[in-house]
């Protein structure tokens, strides 16, 4: 049975993931993730996003770094970046990165440089939130996991 | 009496051997390098997962962990190809459209005019109509959006026989 501070722990969580999925930043991919995480495999869902995260970053540098110089600005290469970028954040449930990496890549097939640039900094914003509230979900899974033992199941409907 | 004989990855190497029966017994080594990675299940099915985002490919490797069918993982279409020109044969094929060195659509052109008849299943997160042509007129038999769910993965699985899950 859950102690107090676990249970407690648990509507935090709930109510973090309400609002991820309420603001459109996490869609039903990241509950699909959670599904994966069992015994066999419990930190698969820490795995994945440490993965995204690393190469997310690197994916964001080289972007701000294409897109250092309006002359030699190379639109084939940013689309490639982007595409990856779009690839894992739909595997993780991340809906709004990867809605703001297709305006983005629409922008950078315009050969748009104003535009790219501002989409990369839009892009820039979401990831940065995105980690910031995944970071929180999952010290709060360790706090619970510690105050209760057992691993979270999400209770989002 | 079919036995497998499965190694941990050792470096970039996976050694499988294979007995069939007792007056005829038959090695294969299956040698993997740049980039290749194998888990073996125990009917012998297997599928080729071609991606290049290693999280997609973790999702899928723990999608079908609980299916008996074995998974090898090209990072792009030209690992893909070279695996078949080694001689390896595979139930299932998903081929992911945008990859560096050589994309979906190529490697699934190249596969065909290799003579290789399996089915291969594009994967991408466009579902555009013209994408979902191009590949199909490369010579896919089927086009999916990525991220594939457990669901669709199993629809898939069971359509092309391959639908076994463990006890």
């Amino acid at each position: 049975m859950l102690g107090l501070g676990a249970a407690r722990l648990e509507a935090d969580m709930n109510r973090l993931m309400a609002l991820l999925f309420h603001q459109g930043v996490l869609d039903e991919q990241f509950m699909q993730l959670q599904q994966l995480q069992d015994e066999s495999s419990p930190n698969f869902v820490s795995e994945v996003i440490s993965i995204y995260f690393r190469e997310s970053e690197k994916l964001l540098k080289n972007l701000r770094s294409l897109l250092a110089d309006r002359e030699c600005t190379d639109y084939t290469k940013i689309g490639i970046h982007l595409n990856q970028l779009m690839g894992s954040s739909s595997s993780i449930g991340a809906k709004r990165v990867r809605t703001v990496c297709l305006a983005f890549r629409a922008a950078s097939e315009h050969s748009n440089w104003s535009g790219c640039l501002r989409l990369l900094e839009v892009l820039e914003h979401e990831y940065c939130y995105l980690k910031t509230k995944l970071h929180e979900l999952f010290q709060m899974e360790q706090h619970r996991v510690m105050a209760a033992g057992a691993r979270y199941h999400p209770a989002l409907s | 009496m079919h036995i497998l004989l499965h190694q941990p990855p050792v470096s970039f190497y996976i050694w499988s051997f294979f007995v069939l029966n007792s007056t005829i017994a038959r090695i294969c080594f299956s040698l993997h390098c740049d980039g290749g990675r194998a888990s073996m299940g125990s009917t012998g099915r297997r599928v080729l997962l071609v991606e290049d985002i290693e999280i997609n490919r973790m999702v899928m490797r723990r999608l079908l962990s609980d299916s008996n069918v074995g998974l090898e993982e090209a990072e792009n279409g030209k690992i893909a190809v070279d695996f078949i020109k080694q001689g390896r044969t595979y139930d299932l094929i998903f081929m992911d459209r945008d990859m560096p060195v050589m994309n979906g659509h190529e490697a699934t052109k190249q596969l065909r005019s290799l003579g290789v008849t399996t089915p291969i299943i594009a994967l991408s997160s466009d579902c555009l109509p013209s994408d979902r042509d191009r590949f199909i007129h490369a010579g896919a038999n089927a086009f999916q959006a990525k991220p594939l769910s457990k669901i669709e993965l199993v629809r898939i699985l069971t359509e092309y026989g391959l639908n076994i899950t463990r006890a």
